[in-house]
C-alpha cells in the first residue's frame, strides 16, 4: 500500500512540464522529492491531489493504495482529498481561510468526510491540537492572530485530522524561519511515523531532507535525474543537478566548530 | 574576509542609537523596539538576525528613513537622517534589496528600465545622460550579477526565475555605486540553489566597492555565516548579542542565540 | 536554466537604446495592432472603428446626397438605388444623415473619454496620495457624486448651455470619470502599496514620478477596458440625451438625431429606426471588444510578443 506514480506526463497547453516521472512511497516510508524551482515538483503533488489546472493534460499512472487516480472523475477525487491524502502547503498564511477559527479550520476535513456529532468533532480537533502542540486557547482564534509556526501547525493538524494514509508536504518549511523550520520538520516526522503513514516531502533544500527523509528523488526540468538513500545522495551525488543542490545545501548550512552541533557531517569538499 | 579589527577602524557609515518604536494607540499601544543601537562601518557587512516578530523589519525601515522612531537617532555619514539633507544623502547613496524580487520589481518594467531608474532619478538633479550611456551602465551592473545583458536588458520579471529576478533587483540597488547596501531577507524567498548565485552576486559587489557598507537582515544563519563580518542578534525588540560573525556563531552567549545556532545545524 | 537566446545581438546596449526611442515605440505599436488583429473579436473591432473614422472623414467632403436635399414626394421611401437606406419623414436621405452623424458621435466619444480619463486619473492620484485626508476624502467624494444620475447632470447643464455637444461630453465625462476612478481603485491601491513603489520612493522618486511611471501603467489595463465601456455608453447616451432634447441640437446630424426623428413612427416605418439602431448596436459592441482586445494586446504581461521574444522565452 502507498502511492506509485509511473510514467507521469503533464503538459500545460503545448508546454510539457513532466516527462514520464516514476516515484513511489510505501506506507511508513518518508520520501523526499527535491529539485530547483520550476522543475515541476509542485505539479507532481497537484497531479496526485487531482488539482491540476484545467488546461493541463495528464497521462500515465498514479496508483493510490491500488486505485488508479489518473482519469478519475472529479467527484470521486474530491472524496479522496483530505481523507486518503492530506496535504500541507508551503505558505500557511494564505493556505488557511482567514475567516475560519482554528477549530473550524481543523474540523473541515472531518465535516466533509465523516458523519460526526459536533461534540465528537470538537473532541477530536482538541486532541489533534494537543498532538501538534497548539495551546487549547487557540481553538477560537483566527489565522492572523497566530505566528507563522503556529499557522503551519494548524496546517499539519488539518492535513492529519482524518488519519490519511498519505501525506504530501509541499515545501512546508520554506516560509518559516530556521528555528521554526526544525520544529515543524520534527513534528511532521514524529506524527507521520506514529500514524505509520506515507510521507512525500517536497522541497528545494537538501539540508531539510536529511532530517525528514530516508530516501529521495531528485527532479530537474520535469525528469527524475537521480534517486537513492538521502544520506548517500548527500554524501556523493552522481548527477550534476543533484550535485548543485547538495553543494548549495552544504555551503548554506551553518558550520560551527565550537559548542552545540555535531550534525554538520556534510562538511567536506566535493 | 577582512578582519574585524580593520573594520572597526573604518569610519562609521550608518548608525542607529537607542531607537524606540511603538505601534498602536491607547491601550493597544505596544513597543516593538526597546532601545536598539546598531552601527555599520565602511566596508563592513553587518547581519541583523532574529525570528519573525523580533522587530528586525521595523528597525530596517527606521534605518532607511521609511519610518520615524519615537526616540533615538539614525545618522548616515554623521548626518541625522531626520533632517532633509541627511535623508536626501541616504536615499542617493544607498541601495535596497527586498525579500521578494517579483514584488519589488514593477511587473510592467523591463530589466533595463528598472535597473536604469536610479540612474535616471539622479540624472535629473545633475546633468543629462544619453540612452547609450545609460544602457552601458545598466549592462555593466547586470554583468556584475553574472547576467548576460543581451539576454536580460529587455526581459520582464515574468520571464525570469526567482534567482535571476533577485539579481536584477540587486543590479538596480548597486547600479549607482552606493555607499550602503541594505538586503532585507534577500534570499529567503529564493530557492537554495539560486541562493548561491545571490551570495556570489553580493560578493562581486563587495569586491568592486570594497568600501561599501552592507546591512543584511536575515533569519538564515548559513547565509549570514558566508557573508557577514558582524552579527547583531535581535530578539523581542532588544539586541541580545552582537559581535564578530565567527565569535557569535561559534560561541553564542545569549540563550536565544544558542537556540538559533542549534536549530540552524539541521 | 536559460535557453540560448536565438536572437542574440552583439550590440545589446545600442539595441536597447534604439528600442526606447521613437522607432521602438512605433514598432511596439505595430506589434499591438498585429496582436489585436490576430483574434476575430479584435479584428472586428479594428475594422468597425477604422470604418467609423474613415466614414467620418469622408462625410466632411462627400455624402451620396446632400443633407438638405428633401423630396416631399418620396417620404419614408424604401431602400433603392437613389436612396441606399431609404428616406425619412421629410424625404431626406437616411444613409447620408447617418454618414454625417458618425462624425458628431466620433467627436462626442473621443471628448467624453478624454474628459472621463482626466477626471478618473485625477481622482486615482488623489486616492493613492500619501496624504490621508486627501485619500479618504476623495473616496467619500466619489461615493457621494456617483449617486447623481448622468441624465440629471445633463439636464442641469442644459440650463446654461442649451442643447449642445458640450452637455453630453461634460455630463457623461463627469459620470464616467467617477466610475473609472472607482473601478480602478483596487488595482491602483495595490500598486501604490507595492514594494516596487516603496523601492522607488527609497530611491528618491517624487510622488508625481511614482504616479506617472508606476501607478498609471499598472492601472492602465483596467482603465482601457473601462474607457471602452464608457465610449460605448457615450454613444448610447448621445442617442438618449438627444431624444430628450438636451443633446445634439436639431439640425446637427447625429445617430441620436436620426433615431429620435424617426422613433415616433416605428410602427409605420420600422426600417428608418432599424438602421440607426443597428449602427449604434454594432459600434457599441465594437467599442467594448476593442477595449478587451487592446488590454490583452498592449499589456506586456498578457502579450508575450511585446516582451520581445514571440513568447519563446521561458525561464
Amino acid at each position: 500500500m502507498g502511492i506509485v506514480v509511473d510514467d507521469l506526463q503533464v503538459a500545460i497547453g503545448s508546454r510539457p512540464i513532466l516527462h514520464g516521472v516514476h516515484l513511489e512511497v510505501r506506507d511508513g516510508q518518508r520520501v523526499g522529492l527535491v529539485g530547483p524551482s520550476g522543475s515541476g515538483k509542485s505539479m507532481i503533488s497537484r497531479a496526485i491531489m487531482g488539482l491540476l489546472p484545467p488546461t493541463a493534460g495528464c497521462t500515465g499512472s498514479i496508483e493510490l493504495n491500488g486505485r488508479q487516480l489518473v482519469g478519475l472523475p472529479d467527484a470521486e477525487m474530491a472524496a479522496l482529498r483530505g481523507a486518503a491524502v492530506g496535504m500541507v502547503f508551503q505558505n500557511p498564511g494564505t493556505a488557511l481561510n482567514p475567516l475560519l477559527t482554528v477549530g473550524r479550520q481543523i474540523a473541515l476535513p472531518l465535516e466533509l468526510h465523516y458523519e460526526l456529532t459536533a461534540d465528537e468533532r470538537e473532541g477530536r480537533v482538541r486532541a489533534m491540537m494537543r498532538k501538534v502542540g497548539l495551546p487549547d486557547e487557540l481553538y477560537g482564534r483566527r489565522p492572523h492572530e497566530l505566528s507563522g509556526g503556529q499557522q503551519q501547525r494548524v496546517g499539519i493538524a488539518t492535513a492529519l485530522i482524518t488519519s490519511p494514509r498519505l501525506i504530501i508536504a509541499d515545501e512546508p518549511t520554506t516560509a518559516l524561519d530556521s528555528m521554526t523550520q526544525r520544529q515543524i520538520v520534527d513534528l511532521l516526522v514524529s506524527l507521520v511515523d506514529e500514524a505509520g503513514a506515507a510521507l512525500l516531502f517536497i522541497t528545494h533544500d537538501f539540508s531539510v531532507l536529511a532530517r525528514a527523509t530516508r530516501y529521495c528523488y531528485v527532479l530537474d526540468a520535469g525528469r527524475i535525474v537521480e534517486r537513492g538513500r538521502t544520506e548517500a545522495l548527500l554524501e556523493a551525488p552522481h548527477t550534476p543537478q543533484a550535485r548543485t543542490l547538495v553543494e548549495a545545501a552544504r555551503r548554506l548550512t551553518l558550520h560551527v566548530d565550537g559548542t552545540g552541533a555535531q550534525e554538520t557531517e556534510t562538511e567536506e569538499g566535493r | 574576509m577582512s578582519g574585524t579589527d580593520a573594520v572597526a577602524d573604518a569610519p562609521t557609515l550608518l548608525e542607529g542609537v537607542d531607537i524606540h518604536k511603538s505601534f498602536g494607540r491607547g491601550r493597544r499601544r505596544h513597543e516593538v523596539l526597546h532601545g536598539c543601537s546598531i552601527r555599520v562601518h565602511e566596508g563592513e557587512c553587518v547581519a541583523v538576525i532574529g525570528g519573525s516578530g523580533s522587530g528586525k523589519s521595523t528597525l530596517t525601515r527606521i534605518l532607511l528613513g521609511l519610518e520615524t522612531p519615537d526616540s533615538g537617532v539614525v545618522r548616515f555619514d554623521g548626518e541625522p537622517i531626520g533632517s532633509p539633507e541627511g535623508l536626501r544623502r541616504l536615499r542617493h547613496t544607498s541601495g535596497v534589496v527586498y525579500q521578494n524580487p517579483f514584488a519589488s520589481l514593477d511587473p510592467r518594467w523591463t530589466a533595463y528600465r528598472s535597473v536604469g531608474e536610479p540612474l535616471r532619478l539622479r540624472r535629473a538633479r545633475h546633468q543629462r545622460m544619453d540612452t547609450d550611456e545609460l544602457a552601458a551602465r545598466v549592462s555593466d551592473a547586470l554583468r556584475l550579477m553574472a547576467l548576460d545583458p543581451s539576454d536580460f536588458l529587455d526581459r520582464y520579471p515574468i520571464d525570469m526565475s526567482g534567482g535571476q529576478a533577485q539579481r536584477v533587483a540587486i543590479a538596480r540597488a548597486i547600479v549607482t555605486g552606493p555607499r550602503l547596501l541594505l538586503a532585507d531577507e534577500a534570499m529567503s524567498a529564493i530557492d537554495v540553489a539560486a541562493r548561491l548565485q545571490i551570495l556570489d552576486a553580493f560578493a562581486a559587489v563587495r569586491a568592486r566597492d570594497p568600501r561599501m557598507g552592507m546591512l543584511l537582515v536575515s533569519h538564515d544563519l548559513g547565509v549570514v555565516q558566508s557573508i557577514a563580518d558582524t552579527i547583531v542578534v535581535l530578539h523581542d525588540g532588544v539586541v541580545v548579542e552582537q559581535g564578530s560573525a565567527a565569535a557569535v556563531l561559534d560561541d553564542p552567549q545569549a540563550p536565544y542565540t544558542r537556540g538559533l545556532v542549534a536549530a540552524a545545524t539541521l | 536554466m536559460n535557453r540560448p537566446d536565438r536572437r542574440r545581438v552583439p550590440e545589446a546596449p545600442a539595441r536597447i537604446a534604439a528600442e526606447h526611442g521613437p522607432r521602438g515605440r512605433l514598432r511596439r505599436a505595430g506589434v499591438v495592432v498585429a496582436s489585436m488583429w490576430a483574434h476575430g473579436a479584435g479584428r472586428f473591432a479594428l475594422v468597425t472603428l477604422g470604418l467609423w473614422i474613415l466614414v467620418s472623414l469622408v462625410s466632411l467632403f462627400w455624402t451620396p446626397r446632400s443633407l438638405w436635399e428633401t423630396n416631399g414626394y418620396a417620404v419614408w421611401a424604401k431602400p433603392s438605388a437613389d436612396h441606399w437606406l431609404g428616406t425619412d419623414g421629410v424625404g431626406a436621405d437616411v444613409f447620408s444623415w447617418l454618414m454625417a452623424g458618425s462624425r458628431t458621435d466620433l467627436v462626442i466619444v473621443a471628448l467624453t473619454v478624454l474628459v472621463a480619463l482626466a477626471i478618473g486619473l485625477l481622482l486615482v492620484a488623489a486616492m493613492t496620495s500619501r496624504a490621508a485626508a486627501l485619500a479618504h476624502g476623495s473616496v467619500v467624494l466619489i461615493d457621494a457624486l456617483i449617486s447623481i444620475p448622468t441624465v440629471l447632470i445633463a439636464l442641469m447643464l442644459a440650463v446654461p448651455l442649451g442643447a449642445s455637444v458640450a452637455v453630453i461630453v461634460l455630463a457623461c465625462g463627469f459620470g464616467y470619470g467617477l466610475n473609472l476612478a472607482r473601478v480602478a481603485r483596487p488595482s491602483a491601491m495595490l500598486a501604490a502599496r507595492s514594494m516596487y513603489v516603496e523601492s522607488a520612493r527609497a530611491d528618491g522618486a517624487s510622488a508625481m514620478r511614482v504616479f506617472a511611471t508606476h501607478i498609471v501603467p499598472n492601472v492602465m489595463p483596467t482603465l482601457v477596458v473601462q474607457c471602452s465601456l464608457s465610449a460605448g455608453t457615450a454613444v448610447l447616451a448621445e442617442a438618449g440625451l438627444t431624444y430628450l432634447g438636451v443633446g445634439v441640437p436639431s439640425g446637427v446630424p447625429s445617430w441620436g438625431h436620426s433615431l429620435s426623428t424617426s422613433v415616433r413612427f416605428i410602427n409605420i416605418y420600422p426600417l428608418t429606426v432599424l438602421w440607426p439602431g443597428l449602427l449604434v448596436t454594432v459600434v457599441v459592441v465594437a467599442l467594448n471588444l476593442f477595449g478587451d482586445a487592446l488590454r490583452e494586446a498592449a499589456d506586456p504581461l498578457t502579450n508575450p510578443r511585446l516582451r520581445g521574444d514571440d513568447g519563446h522565452r521561458r525561464r
